[in-house]
């Protein structure tokens, strides 16, 4: 009895010594949950699902996606926020949940992307690029564009997939940088508005590669240029906005994210094997069909990319007094 | 011959074993519920919503177009066996069907029925197939200012053509157009009507609306009732008609089928609308018009027709312009949205398979239930005997787990149970649901159009006249408010749904 007594209290010693590094060391102990701030079979889902399934084998513990979609991903994210910081709830996250709807809509987002979330590792960039209606905007370049809004402030009309989308402050901030004045038409998602752009009721939009690329190869739309810094891998014939509006940049990324408090050594085992994961030859590919380019990136790297895209979009939204109170 | 290209394409999706399983699945469900008094399609669509959130859109859409057509097939089954229309579609055909049976002649009844349905659904699916590309491709034309106007002809004839009164019509749409502004505004990212509850950001998910509405609600009031029935099933026998028989039912069923395609096609019509209209149409041309009522094949052969053809050739609406015009349409909205796909013109485009898939499997579906209602009628209607009290508390689990599925929030289960009551309250004030699941829909749509016409007109309203569609559209529901008006056509109304 005295025996059973003293090993309980050498164990249990033991275990008070050996149980924080073995927490960091075992991770993960359980199930770990991705929670996806997006609906099931979206471009976004189908990423955590390929990166998931990479983490499962590589951890050798189970990795499910939740799908919390709603609020322009809004939810999702206060749902990670609010999870046990315990490395076994981590989610996914892109430019309008973390740099653009927390200014756009400060009053009902309920964390504060830096403060109250850990960043982890961006793993994409989906460029948006410049396309037109070739019947309704008789331009063939960006300066000609440009010189044709200047000529005409306001009577052209672009569309967009929704308030507080990059799609939409893409088109805010080539406004701003131009000096132009274009009127904008919002859509709820990209369909609809790709629809109308056909139809030639809007004439402009900044949006996603694969949904447009095929209407402009089948000569519906013409696309002018890319949205993102140098020109993007998918076609080097087409020239990026950058080059006649140098620092133009207007990508939406996705990276994944964990709660504030998440031990240091998990969320560093976690990027790491990410951006092994975003290495493979077959994920780039992958992702390069979706229209999307896979990055690996360190959690310091997505921190301050992090930080630069909320003050740009925060100059953005406000210049452009887009504030919703 | 793009058409047949088309159509090929169609019928290798369609006939893949997946779709092919899960359209008989459907029909099965579609028959089962028809058959069943009490659950119509639009609650089992709205209850099936979510778990097709696995499936392929495409497998998704099949199987709930299969349960919408399969019921008017086995609403027929219990209208003319029982007396009891299993679907508002089969209303009148329990009518002539009913006593058709009475006199024996249960088999040829039934046998009318599927026969009628089968020939008027082939038809329909190449009605479907030969005239929703060119609609599409008319719709890519089509500005927001003419689509505003095709919505409001949708509600005005919407509310004309449903059965009840005007007045509870008008308010049901309006109740749904108000359910239907919550939540964040499009233009201007605004919260409206959400108090602050973050469950109603994004709006009340439609599907918990159809399952409070239409799940949940008719489950209540179903237990409120008592049945009483007198079947006829033992005495099927002889489902081939006589020759004299088959002369007098196949104009009807040519008659029923134009009929029905057409006025499935309109906003707002469908098939409930079209069996009623066909079976005042052969009552009035009939040489037999004094048997109608006591048992005339031509007044099961035309409505029979007519409801299959117009479920099916309510679908173009739908398919190419992305308008439902009607409560089913509406779910299938609801559908495609889960699945990502905005339902409009470019659905043709963008997923060529779903769309010919979806015809093509509207065909063999049809076939499918041909053979499933004519040889197991006896299955069928045994299935009346199964005990509401193993059904009702089944199907309410199942609604449960369905709308919390939808975003893993239990939230959507409190709204759903509101909802319920509300649905309850509604029926039992003679109120039908059904247009304002239509006005939830289409009232956001409406008012998206309408802001989005005048921003691209800077703000004039002249926009709505001077667009040539858009005038004529309003031109046309102008008209229909102004014969409706007519004191005589009023008086018709009324009495062409007094069977109801």
């Amino acid at each position: 009895m005295k025996k059973t007594l003293f090993s309980l209290a050498v164990s249990a010693c033991l275990g008070l010594i050996a149980s924080p590094s073995m927490a960091k060391d075992e991770w993960p102990t359980d199930t770990v949950k991705i929670i996806v701030p997006f609906t099931a079979g979206g471009t976004t889902d189908i990423f955590a699902r390929v990166i998931g399934d990479h983490l499962q084998k590589a951890f050798g513990k189970p990795f499910i996606i939740e799908n919390v979609p709603g609020a322009g991903s809004v939810n999702g994210i206060a749902q990670v926020a609010r999870s046990k910081p315990d490395g076994l709830t981590i989610g996914i996250a892109s430019t309008s949940g973390l740099a653009i709807n927390p200014q756009l809509r400060p009053d009902q987002v309920p964390y504060k992307p830096l403060k109250d979330l850990i960043p982890v590792t961006m793993f994409d960039k989906v460029p948006n690029v410049l396309v037109i209606n070739s019947g309704k905007l008789p331009v063939k370049s960006v300066p000609e564009l440009i010189e044709y809004l200047k000529k005409n402030p306001g009577k052209v009309a672009y569309g967009s997939s929704g308030v507080g989308t990059s799609q939409h402050l893409a088109a805010e901030l080539f406004q701003q940088m131009t000096g132009t004045k274009i009127t904008h038409v919002p859509y709820p998602g990209s369909a609809r508005m790709v629809t109308d752009m056909i139809g030639g009721q809007v004439a402009m939009t900044f949006d996603n590669v694969p949904l447009l690329l095929p209407h402009v190869q089948g000569g519906k739309l013409t696309m002018l240029a890319t949205a993102t810094a140098k020109r993007a891998a998918f076609d080097e014939k087409v020239p990026a906005v950058a080059e006649f509006l140098p620092g133009f940049e207007a990508v939406a990324w996705h990276g994944f994210i964990a709660p504030a408090g998440t031990p240091k050594e998990i969320v560093d085992r976690l990027a790491a094997e990410v951006q092994a994961c975003m290495k493979k030859p077959e994920t780039i590919k992958k992702f390069s069909e979706a229209g999307a380019e896979a990055v690996a990136t360190s959690p310091k790297e997505f921190a301050d990319y992090i930080a630069a895209e909320m003050t740009k979009w925060k100059a953005v939204i406000e210049k452009a007094n887009l504030q919703v109170k | 011959m793009d058409l047949i290209a088309n159509l090929s394409l169609g019928f290798a999706t369609a006939l893949s074993l997946q779709n092919l399983l899960y359209a008989f699945i459907g029909c099965l469900l579609g028959t089962l519920i028809g058959v069943l008094p009490g659950i119509g399609p639009v609650a089992t669509i709205a209850m099936l919503l979510p778990v097709t959130y696995g499936l392929s859109p495409t497998t998704a859409l099949i199987m709930l177009a299969g349960i919408f057509y399969g019921a008017q097939y086995g609403g027929s089954t219990t209208a003319i066996l029982v007396n009891l229309p299993g679907e508002s579609s089969s209303v009148v055909t329990a009518i002539d069907g009913y006593q058709m049976a009475r006199r024996g002649k249960a088999g040829t009844a039934l046998f009318t029925a599927g026969f009628g349905s089968f020939f008027a659904g082939c038809v329909a699916t190449l009605v479907l197939a030969a005239f929703a590309p060119a609609l599409a491709e008319l719709a890519f034309s089509f500005g927001p200012a003419d689509y505003f106007s095709l919505m409001v002809l949708g509600l005005v004839g919407a509310i004309i053509l449903s059965s009840g009164s005007i007045l509870k019509a008008i308010c049901m749409i309006l109740m749904g157009l108000l359910l239907g502004l919550i939540g964040t505004d499009v233009n201007s990212g605004v919260m409206r009507y959400t108090f602050g509850i973050p469950a109603l950001f994004d709006g009340i998910d439609f599907v918990c609306v159809a399952m409070g509405l239409f799940g949940f609600a008719e489950v209540i009031s179903n237990l409120s009732l008592k049945d009483k029935r007198e079947t006829f099933t033992n005495k099927v026998s002889g489902l081939w008609p006589s020759m004299a028989d088959f002369k007098r039912m196949l104009p009807a069923v040519f008659r029923g089928t134009t009929l029905g395609s057409v006025l499935g096609i309109l906003p707002g019509g469908g098939a409930v609308l079209s069996s009623f209209a066909a079976y005042t149409f052969e009552k009035k041309i009939s040489k037999y018009s004094d048997e109608f009522g006591k048992g005339a094949i031509e007044g099961v052969a035309g409505p029979e027709s007519a409801n299959n053809a117009a479920a099916q050739t309510s679908f173009i609406p739908l398919l190419t312009m992305g308008i439902p015009s009607n409560a089913v349409m509406a779910l299938m909205v609801g559908a495609m949205t889960i699945h990502n796909i905005t339902p409009g013109p470019q659905v043709m485009q963008n997923n060529p398979e779903l769309f010919w898939g979806l015809i093509a499997s509207m065909w063999v579906g049809n076939l499918m239930l041909v053979i499933l209602n004519l040889p197991m009628l006896g299955v069928w209607v045994k299935l009346l005997t199964i005990p509401y009290r193993f059904l009702y508390p089944a199907i309410l689990v199942f609604c449960c787990i369905g709308v919390y599925s939808l975003n893993s929030n239990v939230a959507n289960i409190y709204i759903t149970a509101i909802l319920s009551v509300f649905g309850y309250v509604l029926a039992k004030l003679g109120c039908e649901a059904a247009p304002m699941l239509l006005g939830f829909v289409l009232g956001p749509m409406m008012e998206e159009y309408f802001r989005r016409a005048l921003i691209l007109s800077q703000g004039s309203y002249s926009t709505f006249v001077t667009n040539p569609i858009s005038l004529s559209l309003l031109v046309a529901t102008a008209g229909l408010i102004t014969i409706m008006a007519v004191p005589s056509i009023k008086k018709k109304r009324q009495e062409a749904f007094q069977e109801d």
